[in-house]
Parts: structure tokens; C-alpha cells; sequence
């Protein structure tokens, strides 16, 4: 077996979102639970919001969020160098439930 | 069917993610319901499409259950005595034009002998659209809670105290659990006392929805700034008609 320590494996791109649940307050107006998944498995792809491994199934990425308060959300998508070339499809699923 | 007494709170719960140019809301953000078992009720939820982009939607149902004093989201028929799995909605598909509003009931019956408490009724978007080159789906839902007995129980972990520094307020937080069977949102009011007696200020904690096994932070920052001296802090907790007081002695140096 052959060592491959602090080779990389894999490329990371990252972007930041900016969300604002509800009308745009100063003050929060209640709160929310979001959550998100991917409308469709991602073969040989990580996604990841906010460090949350996203998938199919839907995943709490924050509770009590303020409502009516922009949020920067962090999206990574990392790819292993070993996945074939190609372009990847994934779409976010964003679910904003009241609290 | 008999009608279950519900008190709606008509604010809007509105997505702004999905497009730049408007935004979707859904009223009313919060139905809570009290009743008896077997009872059923219905309400209409109204989704509107501010933007200048169609949106279509699944209705859906999920029990909202606790897990380590967390809220989760659990597929209707999931769990035991499921609310979500008696959810019926008078459209399990709608598409809402721009500036257009859409109408849907639901109607939910409270299983017999049930413990749960909570569902959401989901509007799932199921077109995508572009948010810069990203495509992305948008769903929105109101929470419904149900209260059939009076068992309301609130129960405190030690107030933690933050002593007022040169740079900070004095502050409490203090973990609150929903220990009983019925949903309830707690309000609490921070009293500062000083040596006397006498009231120094106060501070309303942020009002805080617990279904029955959740646990939540609340917290109080006192708004001025305190002469050195002892001083009792009192944090009253009113929920649903009941009230809890938790104190302890602070010194400010």
C-alpha cells in the first residue's frame, strides 16, 4: 500500500450565500428552522452547507434563525481528483419551517 | 367533526433565497390548536408568489418530534400515534403565477391517546430555479401545534449568571425543558434587584415555543450599567397561564 499523505485528493470550491428568511427587519421576527437536501443523489460529490454534508434526505442546517435578518450561508462542493470529468448537477433544497 | 379552538398567529413566513426580484410567503407562520383527542380541524394556508417567476409546490406533512431535546422532522407515519399521517390537504399539487396567492386547506385529526404534539405543513417546491448559476428549490412551512391536556410543566437548569465586566452587561441564560405532554411558549422577565429591595431594571427574555422534550437557551441582558454592590436577579417564566421563578445574588465589583 503506497502513502499518500499530504498529497491531495481532492478540490474544494466553496461560495457563500446570502439568505434572509421573511421581510427584512431589523429586529428578528420570530424564528425559523432551515434545513436543506439535494433534490437528486450526487454521484462522487460531497456537498456541504455550512460544514453539513447535504443529501437526498433533509438536514437541519440551523435552528432559530432570526427571521427577517440576512444570514451568509457557506456552500463547499468537493470533489475527489479521482472523479471523471464532467459537469456535476445538484440543486439545493432550502425548507424554511416556523418555530 | 367537531372543531378544535385554535389560535392562529398571522404573521408571514416568506422565503427571500430563492429570487432576487420578490418573495414567497406563506400565512399564517404558526396555528395553535387545543382540543381533545379524536377532534379534527381545518385551516387554510395561503402561499404567495411575489416574484416575477412561477413556483410549484407538493403539499406535505412531517411530525415535528424531539431528539435530545432538539426539534426534528420526521416523515408522516413515522412514529407512533403520527398527527402528519392524518394530514389531508384539499391540493396536493399547486402552481403559483406571479403575484399570485394560492389557497390550500389542510385538515389534521389528533390521533387517540397520542403523544405527539407538533406537525409542518410543508409547501415543497418542486421546480428549480437560478440563484446566480446555482440552481435551487424553495420550500416553505407553518408550524401546528396541538394541546389536549393541561399538563404543562417547566422545568429549569441553574441559572447561569454572567457578571457585568468592564466590557459586558450582566447577563443570565438558563436551559429550559418542556417537561410535560402539551406545547407552550415561555416568556420570562430578568429582575435586578439591589440590597434594598429595590428595582434596579428589567428585561424581557425573548418569548420561546417548547413542544413537550425540547430544551432551549433563554437569555437576558440587563440594560445598564450597575454600581458596584449585591445585588438578586429574578428571572419569571409566564407560560400558558403558569409562572416559575428562578433567583440568585450577583456582586458587581
Amino acid at each position: 500500500m503506497a502513502w499518500h499523505g499530504g498529497a491531495k485528493r481532492s478540490v474544494v470550491s466553496k461560495r457563500a450565500v446570502l439568505m434572509r428568511i421573511g421581510e427584512a427587519s431589523r429586529d428578528a421576527l420570530g424564528t425559523a428552522t432551515l434545513r436543506a437536501f439535494l433534490e437528486t443523489p450526487v454521484a462522487g460529490a460531497v456537498i456541504r452547507v455550512n460544514g453539513t454534508v447535504i443529501s437526498t434526505a433533509p438536514q437541519i442546517i440551523q435552528r432559530h434563525v432570526p427571521i427577517g435578518v440576512p444570514i451568509t450561508y457557506r456552500i463547499e462542493l468537493e470533489v475527489p481528483l479521482s472523479a471523471p470529468e464532467g459537469p456535476i448537477h445538484a440543486a439545493i433544497a432550502w425548507e424554511a419551517s416556523t418555530e | 367533526m367537531r372543531n378544535l379552538t385554535a389560535l392562529l398567529f398571522f404573521g408571514l413566513l416568506s422565503l427571500r433565497a430563492a429570487a432576487s426580484d420578490g418573495s414567497l410567503s406563506l400565512s399564517p407562520s404558526v396555528v395553535m390548536l387545543r382540543g381533545d383527542y379524536g377532534q379534527s380541524a381545518t385551516h387554510v394556508l395561503t402561499l404567495t408568489n411575489a416574484t416575477s417567476r412561477p413556483f410549484e409546490f407538493e403539499l406535505v406533512a412531517q411530525d415535528v418530534v424531539t431528539r435530545d431535546g432538539k426539534r426534528a422532522f420526521v416523515e408522516a407515519g413515522s412514529v407512533a400515534g403520527s398527527i402528519a399521517a392524518t394530514a389531508l390537504f384539499s391540493e396536493q399539487q399547486v402552481r403559483v403565477a406571479p403575484g399570485e396567492s394560492v389557497r390550500v386547506q389542510v385538515t389534521v385529526t389528533i390521533p387517540p391517546a397520542t403523544s405527539q404534539r407538533a406537525i409542518v405543513a410543508l409547501f415543497r417546491g418542486t421546480n428549480r430555479i437560478m440563484s446566480g448559476n446555482v440552481p435551487i428549490l424553495a420550500s416553505l412551512g407553518t408550524l401546528l401545534t396541538f394541546s389536549v391536556t393541561n399538563d404543562l410543566q417547566l422545568t429549569t437548569a441553574p441559572l447561569d449568571i454572567h457578571a457585568q465586566t468592564p466590557t459586558s452587561n450582566l447577563s443570565v441564560s438558563q436551559l429550559c425543558t418542556n417537561s410535560g405532554h402539551e406545547p407552550f411558549v415561555a416568556q420570562g422577565v430578568m429582575a435586578v434587584l439591589d440590597e434594598q429591595g429595590a428595582l434596579v431594571g428589567k428585561t424581557l427574555l425573548r418569548p420561546h415555543r417548547l413542544i413537550p422534550g425540547e430544551s432551549a437557551i433563554l437569555e437576558a441582558e440587563h440594560t445598564g450599567e450597575l454600581d458596584p454592590g449585591r445585588y438578586r436577579v429574578f428571572v419569571t417564566y409566564a407560560f400558558e397561564g403558569q409562572t416559575l421563578s428562578k433567583s440568585a445574588e450577583v456582586v458587581v465589583r
